[in-house]
């Protein structure tokens, strides 16, 4: 009967939580392990107040924060070196065996040496005990994803939360028959019971797809001074420590007053921790969960510096002892429940690999040290200075005050954390270069420099001119005496960017090189370090040697200064006049480098030439000296698919200008094709009346339009790094996809039972509408929001993997407002999913989704749907008799089931 | 005639566009022509250049090399997929062994489609990158491109010889 009752509770709690058979398994073990571990950590938190208090007393408590901390960074130390030598898995069983070992050395010296051994035992207790937790949450964040965490986390501290009522209630009432001695040994057995469902739990976890795990090279300070986040969220941590310690500190002090005796004392903190347990596992179950979701994670976090307040005032106002016990009692409570499960979910923004290896060393080191810090200030403040319980009220809140500030920032952070996970596809240009100036990178430039392979110095060469680096210069001057010439082409050109004399005058030896691209960088660091450069490329230009004059111009075209200098009119026009292809395209570059308006009509002349690659330069040109007069020969060319991409450089070049005659493109006369390349010249542009012209395209009625409004919008959204949209306009455009994307996702999952090519066509379709949707709704955000953490996530959330979308939900959840963010979570969370999925039965959902299909405007949809019919049995065929239109895809459908019908 | 709708789904039978979406196939389905075959017709010989890719709407065809047979094609399947992205020699026949219909696609015409669908070219790309991945994994010493190492990095092999040599895992 029990059991029954116990496996309905299971699988209800599995439906509830959307867990696998597998995973249900491996919830219970968890379950068990962190209820075993609360119990253990909360007899030996029972034992080290008790024995302290008792052997030491209250005021002696600062000293023993102190030697905590020395032992918690001994321990981390110890710790990091076994993680570097072996894997995770080997730092957790050290810690194990360390903590059982301790425990069981403790319980059998305890009778004789009772003094020195209450010490250590307090050190031990704060200190290596600590770490078995940190590896179980580390443990339970690699197996759950972050939206999942937050529905499971609770739980697994609901289970915790029991087994620390275990250990309380036995430390409380078996002490009169165990003796503290006892309490030791039980103690010890419960950490051996814990080590070995460990091993079990290793094992289950062994058949799930694993990381490769590596030895790290990588210190665990490192990554944490290196991430800002990481800083923030390690300072929230050190003072949520700190407020709980000197909170925890004055309510020793009340509490030693009140029992003397050691047993009745180690009676009292078993029951202390029973009632704090059973209030805490209350909460979680009620209100905790609730809580996480309506206000969100920073609100929820920003509850415990109230009650730490409230304990504060409490005391300072004097009040009897069960309002000083019921108000410490809520802020354990509240410190235990949503102050656990909240900085796991900010654990959550740490990358995997980096989360393994700090959080152990972050949730011990950051705890001790703050518990240090307190007992420093203790120290001084009580024993130096010799304040009062007053003046230790004061300095509370005023950590508290502190704490609110760190939380706001770390909100924020919290934020980016994510935005830049999802935004990490490509290396920024200014973080490649810093990262030329790390010590590894310019190791490996200087291996890449002197190596054999002639591609890898190549690249080292390119990779080099980011680097201001003496001996790298060096290396880069002694690839001019390589044999390859490109190699010292290459060298030549790094030797241009980094500004280095060419102090052996190797380089003008190249220009006679018959290889023509060391020509070339020849050509442009001569002209780059010449005093007179003007001079030097006129001798080049008035020379008999073509590739030279060539190569002179195009260098003069990137240094338009020099180029005015030394180029004319009159010689252009002997290029133009002597009208071979070489002449031409020389002549097209050389107006590039001109200023005023001779040039425009010697380009137009180019332009509307017959030769591709002369119109092509001269294409290079008018981007480079626009001109509305232009115009009228750019257009055209804008449509030639081998001229299309200079053509709207081009045109983007003349700026606002262009915006009536692109707009003239844009209404579909001159065929989509137009409409697209419009639209994406009009991005380049960028103008207010761009972005107006777009706005149109944007709220289009065709589906088609609006997916090539918002692809542009984003466009000149990431070119101008400005939003290009009000935030509720947005957000209003956001929505209405959104509405498109669930209008045609249902449809979608209702077919997807059925096998039958058409249907399957059908399906498809309605998935692909729905994706595109989708795809629009993001790039209306991203007129906005930023938009490269948007493009991840929806390559996320049309991802059908399970725990894909939980990235991307947990970025929108963060920067959406709530009221715009229930409309995502209500599509995509887990539960919401199941209650999109209607059982496939066949011929209803067929019929509704034709139904669907018809009543969109999409010609497409349409003929999918008429195809589709021929499988709906019963399906009225008279629907199809109105609104068909004139699109050509549905009447070919049409035709085609008549036909089937008359033949049958 | 076949309608588009009819015509997507044909080209979706071709191993290469199987994961286009079906809008992303309507241009495609627009340029590909349909060519009656009659039973002893040969389309293509072995040293014909692979320019076509051919669905089979019906009838049969046999596919041979040096007179013997490899495959018969009916009516759902695709064959010569890969003339869209290789411009080698057949090195096979193909022959009609039963009267019926081909939808054919030109390479030319595939990629003037493809030029302006980038999505399409994207996909067709992700599935050959995910072959090739396969064919590395399945066979990586013919699988090195010359000049590349063959080891693997330390780290990844220690991490694999680490995970072999953990105890298999048991019932729990």
């Amino acid at each position: 009967m029990i059991g029954t009752l116990l496996t309905r509770l299971l699988d209800a709690l599995t439906r509830q939580l959307s867990l696998e058979a597998h995973e249900r398994r491996l919830l219970l073990l968890m379950g068990a392990l962190v209820s075993i571990l609360f119990c253990a950590y909360t007899i030996a938190k029972v034992l080290r107040d008790a024995l302290f208090l008792a052997e030491f007393g209250a005021l002696a408590l600062p000293y023993g924060y102190i030697g905590v901390a020395l032992a918690a960074a001994g321990f981390v130390w110890l710790e990091s070196r076994v993680a570097l030598r072996f894997k995770r898995v080997g730092a957790t069983r050290f810690n194990q065996y360390a903590a059982i070992g301790f425990s069981l050395v403790a319980a059998a010296v305890f009778p004789i040496a009772r003094h020195w051994t209450t010490a250590v035992f307090y050190i031990w207790a704060g200190s290596q005990a600590m770490m078995l937790l940190p590896h179980f949450w580390a443990l339970a964040l690699d197996v759950w994803d972050s939206r999942r965490a937050r529905t499971v986390f609770p739980l697994l501290g609901s289970c915790g939360l029991i087994g620390g009522l275990a250990g309380g209630a036995y430390a409380a009432w078996a002490t009169p028959v165990v003796k503290r001695d006892g309490l030791m040994w039980s103690l010890s057995a419960l950490l051996i019971v814990s080590h070995l469902l460990t091993r079990v739990i290793e094992r289950h976890r062994a058949r799930r797809t694993e990381p490769i795990e590596v030895s790290q090279t990588v210190s665990a300070w490192a990554i944490i001074l290196r991430s800002n986040y990481i800083k923030v969220l390690a300072a929230g941590l050190a003072l949520s420590v700190i407020v709980s310690t000197l909170v925890d500190f004055q309510f020793k002090l009340f509490i030693q007053k009140l029992y003397p005796d050691p047993h009745a004392l180690t009676q009292f903190f078993g029951k202390f921790y029973v009632g704090l347990n059973a209030l805490s596992l209350v909460f979680q179950l009620s209100a905790g969960g609730w809580l996480m979701y309506r206000l969100g994670l920073g609100p929820t976090t920003g509850l415990q510096p109230v009650t730490a307040m409230m304990f504060v005032a409490g005391l300072a106002l004097g009040g009897g002892w069960w309002v000083v016990l019921a108000i410490r009692w809520i802020q354990g409570v509240v410190f235990q429940t949503l102050g656990k499960s909240s900085a796991e979910i900010y654990f959550m923004a740490v990358r995997p690999h980096e989360r393994r290896r700090i959080k152990p060393a972050v949730d011990t080191l950051v705890d001790r040290w703050s518990d240090a810090a307190v007992g420093i200030l203790l120290i001084v403040l009580l024993r130096v200075i010799g304040v009062g319980e007053t003046v230790l009220a004061v300095v509370t809140v005023t950590f508290l005050a502190v704490w609110i500030v760190v939380l706001v920032f770390l909100n924020r952070e919290y934020g980016r954390a994510f935005e830049q996970t999802l935004s990490t596809r490509w290396l920024e240009p200014d973080v490649a270069e810093d990262s030329m100036r790390t010590p590894s990178a310019r190791k490996a430039l200087l291996q890449g420099l002197r190596a054999d392979d002639e591609s890898r110095i190549v690249l080292a060469l390119k990779l080099s001119e980011r680097s201001r680096d003496k001996e790298i210069a060096r290396a880069v001057t002694s690839c001019l005496r390589h044999p390859s010439p490109s190699v010292r082409a290459a060298a030549v050109g790094a030797m241009e960017t980094m500004r280095i004399r060419d102090e052996d005058t190797a380089i003008p030896g190249f220009l006679e090189e018959p290889h023509d691209s060391l020509r070339c960088a020849a050509v442009r660091y001569l002209l780059a370090r010449s005093p007179q450069p003007a001079v030097l490329a006129r001798g080049w230009l008035d020379g008999n040697d073509p590739a030279l004059r060539q190569h002179a111009v195009d260098a003069l075209f990137d240094r338009p200064s020099e180029g005015r200098a030394a180029l004319t009119l009159e010689w252009i026009d002997v290029r133009l006049k002597a009208g071979t292809p070489g002449d031409l395209r020389v002549a097209a570059r050389a107006l590039g480098a001109m200023t005023g308006s001779a040039p425009v009509k010697r380009l137009r002349t180019l332009l509307s030439g017959p030769d591709v690659e002369v119109r092509r330069v001269a294409l290079l040109s008018a981007a480079r000296r626009p001109s509305p007069e232009l115009l009228d020969v750019l257009l055209p060319l804008l449509l030639l698919p081998e001229l299309s991409y200079e053509a709207r450089r081009a045109v983007s070049a003349i700026g606002a200008r262009a915006v009536p005659a692109l707009d003239s493109l844009l209404d579909g006369t001159h065929g989509p094709r137009a409409q697209t390349l419009a639209a994406r010249t009009l991005a380049h542009i960028a103008s207010p009346r761009a972005v107006g012209s777009l706005m149109t395209l944007a709220k289009s009625s065709e589906p088609g339009l609006r997916d090539l409004g918002f692809r542009s919008l984003t466009r000149v959204r990431v070119e101008t790094d400005k939003p290009v949209l009000p935030r509720s306009a947005a957000h209003q455009l956001f929505l209405r996809e959104l509405g498109e994307y669930r209008r045609f996702l249902e449809p979608a999952r209702s077919l997807e039972g059925i096998a039958a090519p058409e249907v399957r066509l059908l399906a498809d379709t309605f998935r692909e509408s729905a994706e595109s949707a989708l795809q629009r709704g993001l790039g209306a955000l991203a007129c906005w929001y930023e938009p490269k953490p948007l493009s991840g996530a929806f390559e996320r959330l049309k991802s059908r993997e399970p725990g894909a979308a939980a990235p991307a939900l947990e970025y929108l959840g963060h920067v959406l407002p709530r009221r715009i963010f229930r409309h995502v979570s209500r599509i995509f969370e887990p539960q919401a999913v199941k209650g999109l999925e209607t059982p496939v039965v066949e011929g209803e959902p067929l019929a509704d989704s034709i139904r669907a299909a018809w009543r969109s405007e999409d010609g497409w949809l349409r003929a999918c749907a008429v195809r589709a019919s021929r499988h709906a049995t019963g399906f009225d065929a008279r629907l199809f008799a109105t609104g068909g239109g004139d699109n050509t895809l549905v009447l070919a459908e049409l035709e085609a089931l008549s036909a089937r019908n008359a033949t049958c | 005639m076949l309608t588009p709708a009819e015509r997507v789904m044909i080209l979706r039978a071709a191993d290469l566009l199987k994961d286009a979406e079906p809008r992303h196939l309507l241009g495609l389905a627009e340029v590909a022509r349909e060519i009656e075959i009659l039973k002893g017709d040969c389309l293509y010989r072995e040293e014909d250049p692979a320019d076509v890719l051919y669905m089979v709407v019906e009838g049969r065809v046999r596919l041979s090399t040096g007179g013997r047979t490899m495959s018969e094609v009916g009516p759902g399947e695709a064959f010569g997929t890969w003339s869209l992205v290789d411009d080698s020699k057949r090195g096979h026949r193909s022959d009609c062994v039963e009267d019926g219909l081909t939808l054919a696609l030109h390479r030319g015409e595939f990629y003037d489609m493809a030029a302006g669908d980038l999505t399409l070219l994207q996909g067709i790309i992700r599935l050959l990158a995910k072959r090739l991945r396969a064919l590395v994994l399945e066979r990586p010493g013919e699988a090195r491109v010359e000049g590349e190492g063959v080891e693997k990095p330390e780290a990844v092999v220690e991490a694999e010889s680490a995970a072999a040599a953990r105890p298999a895992s048991g019932g729990d």
